[in-house]
């Protein structure tokens, strides 16, 4: 589904100036769009009003062709993956991941066979009668996607899902998620404070700074073509690592 | 008149109405010119402008364009008549949702020439539109989740007996697979406990979580193969898709249609000066006049408060006794026998709660209907009841479900603790029972200058709660902690044991052992016997003012330690190791631990319960009375109402309930909340947990 | 034989071997402990053998020997009221301990939960307001009580205290679960907004489960607050049938006719044992709540 933000604005109650002021986005069916950005540059605020979860001030939010600006979260058609994963502690997996079907009462067997589907994709067949509490920080991320994925949703959003784990999954699960993504057909807007998972996951990164989109392409455009010096010295710091970003993208594609 | 229209966030818009935008201008001009010359010109042209209205163009074709509307209308009742006669199923929802579609498409046509004329058209024909291009797939996904329903139900109802026990048959075959494959894991677990290869813990969570995977597949199972039971799912779901499903997407076409209005501004001629006053003597009024009906029915509900119950009570009507608000003046004096002045205070505080409350209504309705008003003409349009009503529920959720415990607190605690204020005001004494009257500030003058009966005593009574509290407490405190740390210690053994132990004074109902204690200290008490026996004297405590005070304290140092110990071992049990063991590398001795680590971390963390303790004591009537009912007495100091032992809280028993000096009773209860208020709200306010929030 | 004697030499122990004055040191520390042990346990006998003397009769005395017999208990049973206590003093606190519960729940989940206008404020004021103590409005509460129960009959004096205990408790409860609701991150709402919950389902499917251990804690308390307190029976309940236990049996050591030390023994022994044990069952929990509540 599309998604589209025309001139979006957001001012706290409390604050003089507005957190986050004409902001223009198209996001097209099928992107996986990374909000890139350090902390504090309204990133997360506006995932947050994407779903729902702060109210939009000014401006028109449409998801399709509807606006959804008032819409409560639970009728935007939506997911969200938690930094904190955010699983419900006193449910195991599988009702953690067949919540939301059973809130809307669908049938037994139509949530088992969903549930029983992102489970394999995910592999997390065997843990699905524990609770969260019993099971590591990577097998809770994996059910907080599997919950996310069961509700068949139109826009996929993530929350920095991977800054919890370690270096090495934290590669591992970068595949994984660009794979699901393409396996399920979904827009998927993903929030993140790093520049590698920027470049190596997205196919539209949104660079934001101090309430402003800094610039909006793919990552060859960014790397190519910063638009100016802080899209330059932002991306450019990865490839001090050592590997050019050619490299990455070279990872992305053959996904 | 402003030349331009705003809406909420600011943004300015251009008005439609030609007249009106002359009108702004030439005063706008006017306000600008200095020279006077033109501005007498400019002026006498704003009175010609003013007379002229009916001829001006503008309002020509608007006029033309209310006949019309007029006319369209009456037209589109009678085409409604007609097409509700047209409709061929009996669900009322669907019915609903055509109709409005209907309507929908008529106002569309029609609005739509008149657009650019004035912003109202604007705002019905967008408003039109947009149930024109949604409610259609409402419409089609009620109607044919409405169909699978019937089906369902149907279906539900003809069980057929056949298929029913084949379902039952097969999943009774099923169940016992999945009963079996469950027994031959849970065997496998449990040989592998036995051979030491897991623990009994694992065997625990293991065991849970084949038990809730069994459970799981079964009922999908019965749900898919018994006929019954699938067919009772489906209808649920059909259900849920016609109802909350259906409701859910009606929200959404409701709040594309209220963002029409935020962004569409109002435009009015008159500037709505005088709405709020001239109808804010009935709630609901103004409202009306605002557009806002349902917000209207809500108000009238408050004046039929204001109007049918809290004004003819506050007069006298549906009084127990007692006149209304006339009663806190009479307080019954003069009125007839049977009337009691008690009953009189009593109804005469709710009397005047109920003005207030009408009150509250008054003002929030007159805020309201001034604040709408003064929006219509900037050009901010009234919410529209479902733009209100999400607006209560999200964010008025939290006064909507606190307003039970409220109401509580209010009748429970509000109201006796006015009537208890008022009474301290009057002289209700054993010579005034029936019939008191108002004595103003005389029983606060007589406890602070220490005169009369009470006052005397008051001080004296003082003096010892003051100590009391104060000793006893500390004690307590000193005792509880310094048992915590001895147990603490690593090198201690029997921890357990003596924790146990240490306890049972706080799990004992206090009154229990404060009246045991009592019978131990009587004069042929086993204690006093003891005690006898060491000393060689003959003791009787209770009737010795110090000994029996001296026995209070220790008594509770009894008492009060078990509780203290259990807050300072749960702190001490969670102080890091690592404190500890970085001070000993630095060279700290133990005492030096003790009193820079141990210490001040313990008395942060428990401090507000600790003050609670101090409260606590204040008011501790219990040991005070059930052990030696205040004595032993000395008529010298105390005189006939007060023992040695009293503290403030029993004397306010006696005078209250022995003596029947409420009035005074109810001076000294005022003084010592007060006091306790002050005393808490200064603990609180420092303590951690409010600062963080 | 030689293993054994190898182990004698080990010292084993973390921490430093004892100096003669540390020892003394650890000496006292028992002494102090156990002291307070006989302090605190040789009453309690006292209590329980005289329960079960049967040579004691009005007065307990020291030397009357003693005979094992339990007609203490048979004539707190057959000849006073002290069952019907025990089933009016379980009722207030159930009743209690289960409205309390039910607006406390609410209102903790609102104040933790939301930032509304006046919240802080209300808080402190509910708070301060608790302080009074519940004996300030006695004599409002005779008239008020008087006033109802002509309009409404049905509405009984323990109905009255069951009302006042519960305001009492709503105050202070409040605070003590918004703490440990605080600690309940809101994502896990958010999530569940996400997920298709309203308010309502988020407070009832989500927050209540994850808090039930609070609850528990709050419904014992509010359970054994009516259970131990003496003064608001006394006053409130006049009728010797619809006594709590607290005020039953302080009839038989202050009024010369009934005196019957012994029977009050029994009678205290009776509720002191299901108390104790539940405390000591519970007592980690308790502490936990405490702590949590206030500390946070």
């Amino acid at each position: 589904m599309k998604v589209i933000l025309d001139n979006i604005g957001k001012k706290y109650e409390g604050r003089e100036n507005f957190t986050l002021r004409n902001i223009n986005l198209e996001i097209e069916d099928k992107d996986f769009c990374v909000i890139l950005g350090p902390s504090g540059c309204g990133k997360t605020t506006l995932l947050r009003m994407i779903a729902g979860l702060n109210s939009v001030t000014e401006g028109d939010l449409i998801f399709g062709d509807r606006r959804v600006n008032k819409v409560p979260s639970k009728d935007r058609n939506i997911a969200m993956v938690f930094q904190s994963y955010a699983l419900y502690p006193h449910m195991t997996v599988y009702d953690n991941m067949a919540f939301s079907l059973a809130m809307r009462k669908e049938p037994k067997k139509l949530i088992n066979e969903r549930v029983m589907e992102a489970a394999k994709v995910l592999q997390i067949e065997n843990y699905l009668y524990s609770k969260p509490s019993d099971i590591s920080g990577g097998q809770r991320q994996r059910v907080a996607l599997g919950r996310a994925m069961v509700r068949k949703p139109k826009v996929f959003l993530m929350d920095e899902p991977l800054s919890n784990l370690d270096a090495k999954l934290r590669e591992h699960m970068r595949v994984e998620l660009v794979k699901l993504h393409k396996s399920l057909e979904t827009t998927s807007i993903y929030v993140t404070h790093d520049q590698v998972e920027a470049m190596t996951m997205a196919t539209k990164i949104v660079l934001m700074n101090d309430g402003k989109i800094q610039q909006v392409g793919s990552p060859e455009n960014f790397y190519n073509r910063p638009e100016n010096v802080f899209v330059a010295k932002f991306i450019g710091c990865c490839c001090s690592l050592g590997f050019s970003c050619v490299d990455m993208l070279e990872v992305r594609n053959s996904v | 008149m402003d030349q331009k229209l705003y809406d909420y966030i600011g943004n300015s818009y251009k008005r439609k109405n030609l007249y009106l935008q002359e009108v702004a201008d030439l005063e706008n001009e006017i306000a600008r010119t200095k020279d006077r010359k033109t501005k007498a010109a400019l002026k006498a042209k704003l009175v010609a402008l003013l007379k002229s209205k009916d001829l001006h163009e503008y309002v020509k074709s608007l006029r033309e364009y209310e006949e019309r509307e007029k006319a369209f209308l009456e037209q589109l009742k009678q085409d409604s008549e007609a097409y509700k006669a047209s409709f061929t199923s009996d669900n009322k929802k669907v019915n609903t949702l055509k109709m409005r579609y209907f309507k929908a498409t008529k106002e569309e046509e029609f609005y739509k020439p008149y657009v650019d004329l004035c912003y109202d058209a604007e705002v019905k024909y967008k408003s039109a539109f947009v149930i024109f291009e949604q409610m259609k797939e409402v419409i089609d996904h009620l109607e044919s989740n409405l169909k699978d329903l019937a089906e369902a139900k149907v279906s539900a109802k003809n069980k057929n007996p056949q298929k029913e026990s084949e379902g039952k048959k097969a999943y009774k075959v099923k169940k016992a697979e999945v009963d079996k494959q469950y027994k031959i894991s849970l065997k496998k677990l449990k040989e592998k406990k036995k051979e030491g290869l897991i623990s009994n813990k694992a065997l625990e969570n293991e065991k849970r979580q084949l038990i809730a995977k069994k459970k799981k597949d079964i009922s999908i199972l019965a749900n898919s193969l018994i006929p019954s039971k699938y067919y009772k799912e489906v209808v649920e779901n059909k259900t849920y898709e016609t109802t909350k499903a259906v409701k859910q997407k009606l929200a959404v076409i409701d709040d594309n249609e209220s963002n029409v209005l935020r962004t569409v501004p109002s435009e009015v001629e008159s500037n709505l000066a005088g709405r709020a006053l001239a109808t804010c003597w009935l709630p609901g009024l103004g409202q009306y006049l605002n557009g806002q009906t349902t917000k209207m029915w809500l108000f009238l509900m408050g004046s039929f408060f204001i109007y049918c119950i809290a004004i003819p009570y506050a007069f006298g009507f549906g009084n127990y006794q007692a006149e209304g608000l006339k009663s806190l003046v009479t307080l019954a004096n003069g009125t007839s026998k049977l009337n009691k002045s008690m009953i009189f205070m009593v109804e005469g505080i709710i009397a005047l709660f109920m003005i207030l409350l009408g009150i509250g209504i008054f003002i929030i309705s007159y805020i309201d209907v001034k604040h709408v008003a003064k929006n219509i003409v900037k050009g901010i349009r009234p919410k529209n009841w479902f733009e209100t009503k999400r607006g209560i529920f999200e964010e008025g959720f939290p006064y909507l479900v606190s307003l039970p415990a409220f109401i509580v607190i209010l009748f429970i605690v509000i109201v006796p603790l006015s009537t208890t204020i008022l009474l301290s005001f009057t002289n209700m004494d054993p010579k005034h029972q029936s019939k008191f009257q108002w004595a103003g500030l005389k029983n606060y003058l007589e406890l602070a200058t220490a005169e009369g009966m009470i006052g005397t005593v008051f001080w004296a009574i003082l003096g010892w709660t003051l100590i009391w509290t104060f000793v006893a407490t500390t004690f307590a405190i000193v005792i509880g902690f310094g048992l915590a740390l001895l147990t603490n210690n690593e090198r201690i053994k029997g921890k357990g044991f003596f924790r146990g132990v240490f306890i049972l004074p706080w799990a004992i109902p206090g009154f229990i052992s404060i009246m045991f204690f009592g019978i131990m200290f009587a004069r042929q008490g086993i204690l006093t016997q003891i005690l006898n026996n060491i000393t060689g004297l003959t003791l009787d405590i209770k009737n010795n003012p110090i000994q029996t005070r001296i026995v209070l304290i220790l008594m509770q140092g009894w008492l009060g330690s078990a509780y203290v110990f259990l807050l300072s071992t749960g702190v001490l049990q969670a102080i890091p190791a690592d404190l500890y063991e970085a001070a000993q590398i630095d060279g700290a001795t133990s005492w030096q631990r003790l009193a820079k680590i141990t210490l001040p971390i313990v008395l942060f963390q428990t401090a507000p319960l600790l003050i609670g303790q101090y409260t606590f004591n204040f008011n501790n009537f219990s040991i005070i009375y059930l052990f030696n009912g205040g004595g032993p007495f000395n008529p010298t100091i105390y005189g006939n109402l007060a023992g040695s032992t009293d503290i403030l809280i029993s004397y306010i028993y006696k005078l209250t309930m022995d003596n029947q000096q409420q009035a005074v009773g109810a001076a000294v209860t005022m003084i010592i909340s007060l006091a306790l208020m002050i005393f808490t709200f200064i603990g609180f306010k420092n303590s951690k947990a409010f600062k963080e929030d | 034989m030689t293993l054994k004697k190898k182990k004698s030499n080990l010292y084993l122990g973390d921490r430093q071997p004892l100096n003669t004055a540390g020892k003394i040191g650890l000496g006292f520390s028992y002494a102090a402990l156990i002291c307070w042990t006989i302090a605190i346990i040789w009453p309690i006998c006292q209590m329980i053998v005289s329960s079960f003397n049967g040579m004691q009769q009005e007065y307990i005395v020291m030397n009357g020997g003693f005979s094992f017999s339990i007609e203490h208990f048979e004539y707190l049973f057959t000849d006073t009221l002290y069952p019907k206590w025990m089933l009016n003093t379980i009722f207030i606190s159930v009743s209690t301990a289960f409205i309390t519960l039910l607006f406390v729940s609410f209102t903790g989940f609102a104040y933790s939960r939301y930032r509304f206008k006046g919240r802080k404020a209300s808080l402190m004021t509910i708070m301060l307001i608790q302080t009074i103590p519940s004996f300030a409005g006695l004599t409002a509460y005779f008239t008020m009580y008087s006033i109802i129960s002509d309009v409404m009959p049905f509405f009984s004096r323990q109905m009255m205290l069951i009302l006042i205990y519960s305001a009492g408790g709503i105050a202070g409860n409040t605070f003590i679960l918004k703490g440990y609701l605080d600690s309940i991150s809101m994502e896990l709402d958010d999530a569940a907004k996400i997920d298709g919950c309203s308010n309502l389902k988020v407070y009832r499917l989500i927050i209540l489960p994850i808090a039930r251990p609070m609850l528990a804690i709050i419904a014992l308390w509010s359970f054994l607050g009516p259970f131990m307190d003496y003064l608001l029976p006394k006053v409130i309940l006049t009728n010797p049938e619809a006594y709590t236990l607290a005020a039953g049996l302080f009839t038989f050591i202050n009024d010369k006719e009934n005196m019957n030390e012994p029977a009050f023994a029994a009678g205290g022994l009776l509720i002191a044992v299901p108390t104790v044990i539940l405390f000591t069952v519970l007592q980690k929990q308790l502490i936990s709540g405490l702590a949590s509540g206030a500390v946070k």
